[in-house]
């Protein structure tokens, strides 16, 4: 593998994985840079092996995907009540984009329990601010099946962070 | 937080370092370090920095002389500054710790003093480092820090190291003499003892020779460079100088352990104290009686005389 070739790599993709990460993160600049920094590092030893891939953002966001949600399963969510009052209608409204870390890492503990189906459905919705008609497009789906899947899917999500931080009246 | 989701430039410079870096050398390690807890910390990847410069930070020799062992050694530099810079923010936010620790009452200010020294210390480590990459790349060598040294490009990498010395060593002052002051009035009130008293005494006084050595440095430094001494005499003299103040502080040391036996052996016949005590301060004087021979040994050596057989 060529240095030439990693570094192109390198600065073509830093940023929109930065992004990436960072919005799934709540925009934690500390562990944005940590899980791109693992990601990268990762990259070099299994490139070297196995050669370079052939869309080496795609690698390099699964691979920081994982990372976070390995993460994710092992932190603590905090307490719905330490969350905004409206924040499931702005994660249906796709308003809830990282606003803060300590939601974001709500949201992703409860993410990393979903299928990945589900969690990618929703992180696509909710971090990456895509339109159903997008994520249609991208998954070979009607639209109206996108917006039955990301119903159950917060329904999931809802379900999988109640029993552990609690219910807050008006959500049950 | 940062809600823009944008990398600071910083960052994308030191990763794409330490990506080249890590393609350069190879598959040496085959995963990035860490942590147990699944958690992630910046201070992995900057231990695979120091892994990939050699745990024991393996210096290229004297005589570097290609442009490719130019680069391995600034490689080397560079990966010790950054965790040199990392050691600085740990030290700073414990200084910080500290004072707002002491503001509610939590610690006593010699705890804000002591942070200070090492925070001060870190700086120094920091500057230091970069001049060394500084020289790394000014002169193609590994950098040299004798007295006689020569200088780089018409800089003086010596001195300029030898100020951070000294901003470590004044610091290290006004924090001993403040202890030393504060232990004063607490033995005025009968708080402590005056052996006690003796070790603050002697802590400044090191404290004192280690600025005392760092000026006497920079003295003959600047005699070396004014062409008024040869370049081995720069270094004897120096070491006469570091060998005379070691020897006046293990007088002073000496001094205080005779006092501790003293009163150790009164409360002893007391028996307030076990024989032990006795026997570990007697330890400790014999220890100090020890280096002292041995210094001045040293020092009749060095003077060029020849040294007497001890006892």
């Amino acid at each position: 593998m060529e240095e030439a070739s990693l570094t192109k790599a390198y600065q073509e993709s830093v940023h929109p994985l930065y992004e990436y990460v960072s919005r799934r993160c709540g925009g934690d600049r500390s562990l944005a840079e940590d899980v791109v920094q693992e990601a990268w590092l990762r990259a070099v030893v299994a490139w070297e092996k196995k050669g370079f891939p052939e869309t080496p953002i795609a690698w390099l966001k699964t691979v920081a995907g994982n990372l976070l949600r390995n993460y994710y399963r092992r932190t603590p969510p905090i307490s719905l009540e330490a969350l905004p009052p409206d924040w499931e209608g702005r994660i249906q409204s796709g308003g809830n984009r990282g606003d803060a870390p300590d939601h974001a890492a709500t949201v992703s503990w409860g993410l990393a329990r979903l299928r990945p189906s589900q969690a990618r459905i929703l992180e696509a919705f909710h971090f990456d601010g895509k339109k159903v008609s997008e994520i249609a497009s991208e998954y070979r789906l009607s639209e109206r099946a996108v917006e039955g899947r990301l119903r159950r899917a917060r329904l999931k999500l809802r379900k999988q962070l109640e029993p552990v931080v609690g219910k807050r009246g008006g959500l049950s | 937080m940062s809600q823009d989701h944008k990398p600071t430039p910083e960052f994308v410079s030191n990763l794409e370092w330490q990506i080249r870096t890590a393609h350069k050398r190879g598959n040496r390690f085959s995963e990035p370090t860490r942590l147990k807890n699944g958690g992630f910390m910046k201070i992995s990847v900057l231990v695979l920095a120091s892994a990939l410069m050699g745990a024991g930070g393996v210096v290229v020799k004297d005589g570097v002389q290609d442009l490719r062992a130019q680069e391995v050694l600034i490689t080397q530099v560079e990966g010790q500054l950054r965790l040199a810079a990392l050691q600085l923010e740990i030290a700073r936010n414990q200084l910080e710790e500290m004072e707002t620790m002491f503001r509610v009452g939590a610690v006593q200010e010699q705890a804000i003093r002591e942070a200070r020294v090492q925070s001060r210390h870190a700086e120094a480590q920091y500057m230091k480092l970069s001049l060394d990459l500084e020289e790394i790349r000014s002169s193609g060598h590994e950098p040299e820090n004798d007295l006689s040294a020569p200088l780089v490009d018409g800089r003086d990498f010596v001195a300029e190291r030898l100020v951070f010395d000294q901003m470590v060593a004044a610091e290290r002052i006004t924090a001993a003499r403040a202890q030393f002051e504060r232990n004063e009035e607490l033995v005025n009130v009968g708080v402590i003892r005056a052996e006690d008293l003796a070790d603050a005494r002697l802590a400044l006084r090191e404290a004192e020779n280690q600025l005392m050595g760092v000026n006497e440095k920079t003295a003959l430094r600047q005699r070396f460079l004014g062409g008024d001494m040869a370049p081995e005499d720069a270094m004897r003299e120096y070491e006469i100088s570091e060998t005379e103040q070691q020897i006046q502080l293990l007088r002073q040391s000496m001094e205080g352990a005779i006092t501790r036996f003293r009163s150790v052996e009164e409360r002893v016949g007391l028996g307030v104290l076990h024989e032990n005590e006795r026997t570990k301060a007697r330890l400790q004087l014999m220890q100090i009686e020890a280096q002292l021979e041995l210094l001045e040994v040293k020092l009749v050596t060095l003077r060029g005389g020849t040294p007497q057989a001890p006892g």
